[in-house]
């Protein structure tokens, strides 16, 4: 049986996204995306909102939404804005290795500020000389006693620096491969830390990345999550879930696209009529909402996997590759309609393409992704 | 009978009331028209009365006039009882708005509010209605007995020329209310009235501080025009409420309407869309104001204001 | 104690709103709590809030998919909802189906928005104050209940007034109130197992006004540009427009 419709809560979560967007995202977009960061006060507001880190779970007093949950609340804060969007989700990318991989035990003590105040959470697996290449990293971890020590650097990292946990992906010996991976949990007062953020990003501005330098950092051996070996897994595992909510968030930008686009052509006059009259412009925009609707699916029949607890890797790195193309080419095709407005910046739409580019690269670039299907389909 | 709910000034008439006049005339044919006027009128304002109707009662009572709805509506009651009217028609103002139901209701009577272009035929009431916060047109229609308020501005005013003939009665009312008021703030008006001015220039955000509207208001005397606002400069404690244009504040109507620095969200634009004549002065060529004008200025409007207000100065001299 | 707080459902204030062949077409617009209700749900949470003990519940006249705006209201923080379904004529006919749930539930106080955006009408509060022989407050800005005794402040016509008055009465709310909260999200999964009592009530066209045509009032406008470069220049346009499209004499 399918079914197609969403349920009354989620209608509403649809519904208390959007306003969120329409109040307090899209009226803060531009100049967040001009002064290189978050506007002030949003995250108190997310929080308060119950938007920050909503995946938490019920136990831990967090709402515990489901994957479809979480990309429907994707989808509208992507059209928002996807460089505010990212650091909602790449916080949910720090905290969803806790959540597959932590003790009961470890959970209660990491994720007891969560449900307290506005916290951020960061991921750091890439590397400045191997980022597709996960396995070949060189971050060191020691084991000393009854602390691992952490020493080396993480290049790219969103949120770096203001996270209040960092999950570090690392290895005990570099000559081991990612037999001998661990994923260790770093909060943000352990001493040895430096954030550089990185400045000058083509998009996805209000997004803070850094580089993160490990000088000698000492964390207990309480904060390992699964144990020695299993980090490599830990990660790859996360990221065939959160790239999902990188699908997702990728269909608000083609929506976003595709609403500027249209009503601009139907404002815009050339020889004597609407630009929306012309067939290559109708064509675009139908291109464009065929995009949104076959991505839309892609990403929600991903979730629904992972919800129900299958085998969802594929069908992630699919929607995620297919989702982020597709709005890429709605944020291009929507500048062409634009013209030379839509070259600027008092336009939203050169923004939607510098933003949405990110979404081709990170949490694993889209060749990776179709090396992923192809492995998939060679292995069955 | 067709009653009119009349009330004033101790100059004469309101203006509403005027235009009640002429609307009563036309639906009341050569029937006798009758109204009421709630207190003790000063003499000027009791001669027009009596120019204007033909058979008018005064209410009086203890605590009236009042702006209490329960009160109002006890008297329009008394008033409705003894004229044995068959149709009220009032200004859809505040009070008229809030009383109307109340006796509506006690009457078991058709309302409609905030009508215009009223018809009665035979037994036919009907009138046009704006819904979905003026984005939308109705035509309502009901059968009499029933109670109207009449949106403003949607007759002309009465011109009173006989000589004050109607018959006087004296009603004494005695009302009761469980409500307590007082404290009353009067509102500040401007010296052009937004609901009579025929042009109007309203001042949003976008003039950036409170002492900005010092300018607006040179404009505003330049062009013997009417100030309004915002909600978000009334909020932000610039402008008094009184000068509010919007779904929550009044609805204009004026020949042009001049809107210096305002989006144009829609709550806004429920309460001057209907004017003549649209201009916009806006930086953002996409805001919404900007689309529902007749001519856009797109610019820095701290120039452009600056620049009329010398121009119309020079015209002056 | 009992608060009732009635809601309307009506068009986002963004949807562009259509009428093709005499019917409003509402599929495309998302429907939701009316703006004006927002201040009235907040406003019952705010009372109980300061220290009332208080039953909260919202209800809703009208079509079976008003379900979805009464969640809304619960996600908000009300207590339960009672929904009839009925396709009523006028406001009237609304504020009698609601003073019929306030004597079902011996409700003390009665709030709802001061303008409903629907029919662009101001009667509901009214109307269900003369059903129930209750006082009204209109237009709301600042409210206080103590011991069974509402005082605040309110508009009326031509300024503003303090009040006081003794439950049970009816409040009209509007902006200045508060600031309605979100519907956070630990509110909405909490209020999923909220109840939403649903029954259907008679349809009774008896008194009300009948919809006999309906249009957009969009009006055309020229659609005129001046894009400023020299702002003298710009002026002096605008002004000649005004004297000869919109014959102000200056
Ligand atoms: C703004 C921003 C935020 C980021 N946030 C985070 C974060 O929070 N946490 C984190 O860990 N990382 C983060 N990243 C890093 C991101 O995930 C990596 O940049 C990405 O995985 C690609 O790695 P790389 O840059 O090293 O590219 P490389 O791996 O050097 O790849 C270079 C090119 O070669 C291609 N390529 C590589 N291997 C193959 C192959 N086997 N087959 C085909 N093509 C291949 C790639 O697709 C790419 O086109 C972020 C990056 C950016 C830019
Ligand atoms: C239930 C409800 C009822 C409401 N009722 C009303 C109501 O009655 N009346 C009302 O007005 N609002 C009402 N609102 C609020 C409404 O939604 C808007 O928030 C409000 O109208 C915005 O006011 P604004 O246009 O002044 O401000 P903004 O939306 O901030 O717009 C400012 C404008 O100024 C322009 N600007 C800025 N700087 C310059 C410059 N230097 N030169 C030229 N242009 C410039 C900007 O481009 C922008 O378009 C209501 C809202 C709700 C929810």
């Amino acid at each position: 049986m399918l079914d197609f419709e969403l349920s009354e809560e989620q209608k509403q979560l649809q519904a208390l996204a959007r306003d969120f967007t329409r109040k307090e995202i899209l009226p803060a977009a531009q100049r967040a995306d001009r002064e290189e960061r978050m506007p002030e006060g949003l995250l108190e507001k997310a929080f308060a909102t119950g938007l920050l880190n909503p995946e938490l779970p019920e136990e831990l007093g967090g709402s515990g939404l489901s994957l479809l949950d979480e990309i429907l609340i994707a989808e509208e804060l992507g059209y928002g804005c996807m460089g505010i969007y990212t650091t909602l989700m790449a916080s949910a990318l720090g905290l969803t290795p806790i959540l597959l991989a932590a003790t009961p035990e470890q959970q209660r003590r990491l994720l007891a500020p969560l449900r307290e105040r506005p916290c951020l959470l960061a991921f750091a697996l890439s590397e400045a000389n191997n980022g597709s290449d996960a396995a070949a990293m060189r971050t060191l971890a020691r084991r000393d006693g009854g602390d691992f020590v952490i020493s080396g650097s993480k290049m790219w990292i969103s949120n770096g620096g203001e996270a209040e946990l960092t999950v570090v992906f690392a290895t005990t010996d570099p000559s081991q491969g990612h037999r001998s991976s661990v994923a260790i949990v770093v909060p943000r007062s352990a001493p040895g830390q430096q954030a550089h953020p990185i400045h000058h990003k083509l998009g996805q501005r209000a997004s803070l990345t850094s580089e993160l330098v490990f000088d000698e950092v000492r964390v207990p051996a309480e904060n390992l999550l699964g144990e020695v070996g299993a980090g490599f897994r830990i990660a790859m595992q996360t990221l065939d879930r959160t790239r999902i909510p990188v699908a997702a968030a990728s269909v608000g930008v083609a929506r976003r696209a595709r609403d500027e686009a249209l009503r601009y052509a139907k404002e815009r006059q050339a020889f004597g009529r609407p630009v929306a009259d012309f067939q290559a412009i109708q064509f675009k925009l139908a291109d464009m909402e065929i995009g949104i609707q076959s991505g839309r699916w892609l990403a929600y029949r991903a979730a629904w996997l992972a919800d129900q607890g299958r085998p969802h890797s594929a069908e992630a790195a699919a929607a995620k590759a297919y989702c982020s193309d597709m709005a890429f080419s709605a944020a291009n095709e929507a500048i062409q309609i634009f013209g030379g407005a839509g070259y600027v910046g008092e336009y939203p739409v050169e923004k939607l393409l510098r933003d949405v580019k990110l979404n081709q690269i990170y949490e694993g670039t889209n060749e990776i992704m179709r090396v992923i299907i192809a492995r998939s389909l060679l292995r069955a | 009978m067709i009653l009119l709910a009349l009330d004033g000034t101790g100059a004469g008439l309101s203006r509403a009331s005027l235009e009640l006049v002429s609307l009563g005339r036309q639906l009341a044919g050569d029937s006798p028209l009758g109204g009421f006027l709630i207190g003790d009128p000063v003499q000027p304002l009791l001669d027009q009365a009596r120019c204007a109707v033909d058979q008018l009662w005064l209410l009086r009572g203890e605590g009236l006039p009042s702006t209490d709805p329960q009160r109002a509506a006890q008297a329009a009651e008394a008033a409705l009882q003894a004229a044995e009217a068959q149709l009220l028609l009032l200004p859809a103002g505040r009070l008229g708005r809030s009383y109307s139901p109340r006796l509506a209701v006690q009457r078991g009577w058709a309302l409609l509010e905030d009508a215009a272009e009223l018809q009665l035929d035979g037994q036919q009431l009907s009138a046009t209605c704006y819904a979905y916060l003026g984005r939308i047109w109705q035509r309502r229609s009901t059968h009499p007995p029933a109670v109207v308020s009449v949106k403003a501005g949607s007759v002309s005013p009465a011109e009173l020329v006989s000589v004050p003939a109607a018959e006087v009665r004296v009603l004494e009312v005695a009302t009761s209310s469980p409500l307590e008021e007082r404290d009353f703030v009067g509102q500040k008006l401007s010296r052009v009235p937004l609901s009579e001015a025929e042009v109007v220039v309203t001042g949003g955000r976008g003039l950036g501080s409170q002492e900005a509207f010092a300018m607006l208001e040179e404009l505003a005397d330049l062009l013997g025009a009417g100030v309004g606002a915002t909600r978000a400069v009334v909020d932000a404690g610039w402008r008094p409420y009184a000068e509010q244009v919007g779904q929550t504040g009044q609805t204009v109507q004026p020949k042009v309407y001049l809107a210096i620095g305002v989006s144009g969200a829609v709550q806004h634009l429920s309460g001057m869309n209907k004017s003549g004549y649209i201009v916009a002065v806006n930086k953002d060529p996409e805001a919404p104001m900007v689309k529902s004008s007749d001519l856009a200025v797109i610019g820095d409007l701290h120039k452009v204001v600056p620049a009329l207000i010398q121009a119309l100065r020079g015209r002056r001299d | 104690m009992k608060i009732l707080v009635a809601v309307r459902q009506v068009p986002d204030a963004e949807s562009r709103l259509e009428v093709s062949e005499g019917n409003l077409d509402l599929s495309r617009a998302s429907l939701v709590l009316d703006g004006m209700d927002e201040y009235a749900v907040e406003e019952a949470l705010l009372l109980r809030e300061a220290g009332l003990e208080a039953e909260l519940i919202a209800v809703a006249v009208g079509a079976a998919a008003l379900e979805e705006t009464l969640r809304a209201a619960l996600a908000m923080g009300l207590d339960r909802a009672r929904l009839l379904v009925g396709e009523l004529a006028d406001p009237l006919a609304v504020a009698r189906a609601v003073a019929e749930v306030a004597r079902d539930e011996q409700a003390d106080l009665i709030l709802t928005g001061s303008q409903q955006s629907d029919w662009d009408s101001q009667a509901l509060g009214p109307a269900i104050a003369a059903c129930l022989g209750w006082p009204q407050v209109s237009w709301c800005h600042a409210l206080q209940l103590d011991g069974g005794v509402l005082r605040g402040r309110h508009d009326v016509e031509g300024g503003s007034a303090a009040f006081e008055v003794a439950l049970p009465a009816v409040v009209t709310t509007q902006q200045g109130l508060n600031e309605p909260r979100y519907p956070t999200l630990p509110n909405i999964r909490r209020s999923r197992s909220k109840e939403v009592r649903s029954e259907s009530i008679p349809v009774t066209l008896a008194d009300g006004w009948q919809l006999v045509a309906q249009g957009s009032a969009a009006k055309a406008r020229l659609g005129q540009r001046i894009a400023v470069s020299d702002p003298q220049e710009a002026a002096a346009e605008l002004l000649s427009w005004l004297e000869q499209t919109a014959k102000v004499r200056l």
